[in-house]
């Protein structure tokens, strides 16, 4: 085993191999997602991503470690273990690595070592064999050492599936940088709240497009909406983990109650706990109307003033931390694309730790222009 | 969040924690519910909740969040059918046939 990544195969050729995320399945073996609840869980199905890519003529090199079902960014020791995908690419195991990164820490961390992160617009890829971690959010992304590789992967993992209804109905989707006058908005609100280095780096590379600083709406609740709408459905894509039809049953029980609670209270970690609780005080009848209904409402002001803002810019630029190392105040620079649906792509960028360009939804293209011409 | 209020839903979500986790998690929750005031700013009247960034429409109706009643007080309440079977509300149908008191 090499620097905490699994790898099945030893005769793959790097450059034609994937890496998996262990939450995305692989038929008749052992599928985790991070987390001892499902130990041994073996799949039943191929994922979609997985299928398209071995049918392309790729092959899979192994399956990466992550948090436990992606679940990351509460406590800041969660952050000094890389993930999984990013070590893989490093090792040179593979040629581009796939995850679902909903919280932001592969998307933070593959520029620290010189890696891309591309995440679709939710609806383009398949989440068929991707186990859920918080269903309005994820999407299937790829990390990748160049871009031209991370759009080539995506462009045969991305279109419509039969077995994934959330899929839009375009069968398939061909990448190519857009050329051209391409103008980009630069929160400045968010730029205050960043090191030197990252303005920096911003500011070299919008010095070569038109662009034009502006105040994003909303950026004070975003890490509160992410929270409470993620916790919720996190609590109740976790409930379905009780050892009783797969995965891992404590030894120390005698009715089913005792079953259920010692089963996950021994298979679970402690974020995941945490999110339970916080999702079962969130969708409680004393908070749902103020909390979980009104994030809805929330998130519904951010998807309009989306739509507005990307009628004057192709894409906005955000920095990947903030100055305050608190991990839950930076999950609002990850949090517009989660709660929208839109694409977006991290990408390095000296001298800053690198920068996340976000676009409207369907607008890859433009993410890849930029990512070819920027550096 | 107190501490009865935080056994409730260790109870719902069916975990048991340790007192050191019982006191990480109450700190960490009453952290999260604190900055969720802040939400409170915000008008949203008029305002359709938005589930899924696909724009995707609920056909269901929608939530009304109301106490629930214990699944043994609501059996309890109906009328005890074929004592090998399990109890089921009067008149309740299964595979066409009607279980009468």
């Amino acid at each position: 085993m090499k620097n905490d990544i699994y790898i099945t195969r030893n005769d793959v050729e790097a450059n034609n191999a994937f890496a998996l995320a262990d939450n995305i399945m692989v038929k008749g073996g052992r599928t985790t997602a991070g987390s001892k609840i499902l130990f041994n869980y073996v799949s039943p199905i191929d994922a979609t991503v997985y299928r398209r890519l071995i049918d392309s003529g790729m092959e899979l090199s192994g399956k990466t470690k992550l948090d436990e079902f992606e679940v990351t960014g509460i406590t800041i020791e969660d952050d000094e273990l890389f993930s999984g995908a990013v070590l893989a690419l490093e090792n040179k195991t593979c040629k581009v690595a796939l995850c679902n990164d909903v919280f932001g820490k592969t998307r933070r961390q593959a520029p620290q070592r010189g890696l891309y992160y591309i995440r679709p617009t939710y609806g383009t890829v398949s989440r068929f064999g991707l186990i859920q971690t918080v269903s309005s959010m994820d999407q299937i992304g790829v990390a990748c050492n160049s871009i031209e590789h991370g759009f080539e992967a995506l462009s045969i993992i991305a279109g419509h599936d039969e077995n994934d209804l959330t899929t839009f109905m375009q069968e398939s989707y061909c990448y190519a940088p857009k050329e051209g006058k391409l103008k980009i908005g630069i929160p400045s609100n968010i730029l205050e709240k960043t090191d030197e280095k990252s303005r920096e780096g911003i500011r070299e590379l919008t010095s070569k497009y038109s662009s034009e600083e502006f105040e994003l709406k909303y950026f004070d609740v975003l890490s509160q909406i992410m929270c409470i709408l993620s916790s919720a459905e996190i609590g109740n894509n976790t409930s379905r983990y009780d050892g009783v039809k797969y995965g891992y049953r404590t030894k120390d029980y005698t009715d089913l109650n005792n079953l259920y609670t010692n089963t996950r209270s021994e298979g679970l970690g402690l974020n995941m706990k945490l999110a339970s609780i916080v999702g079962a005080m969130v969708l409680s009848s004393r908070n749902y109307e103020r909390y979980y209904l009104k994030s809805m409402k929330i998130r519904r002001l951010i998807k309009e003033y989306c739509d507005e803002l990307y009628s004057k810019y192709d894409t906005i630029v955000l920095p990947l931390t903030l100055e305050d190392a608190d991990p839950y105040a930076n999950f609002a620079l990850y949090a517009l694309a989660n709660l929208c649906g839109l694409p977006s792509v991290s990408m390095p960028l000296a001298p800053s730790n690198g920068v996340q360009l976000v676009a409207q939804v369907k607008n890859e293209n433009v993410l890849y222009g930029i990512c070819k011409g920027g550096r | 969040m107190d501490v009865k209020e935080f056994l409730q839903y260790e109870k719902m979500v069916k975990i048991n924690l340790t007192e050191s986790q019982q006191e990480w998690i109450i700190q960490k929750a009453n952290m999260l519910d604190d900055s969720f005031s802040s939400l409170s700013s915000i008008d949203t009247e008029g305002i359709e909740p938005l589930i899924s960034p696909l724009g995707l429409q609920n056909p269901l109706r929608e939530d009304v969040a109301k106490k629930s009643i214990h699944s043994r007080r609501n059996i309890s309440q109906f009328a005890s059918a074929i004592p090998w079977l399990f109890p089921s509300p009067e008149n309740h149908r299964i595979g066409g046939y009607s279980f009468e008191k």
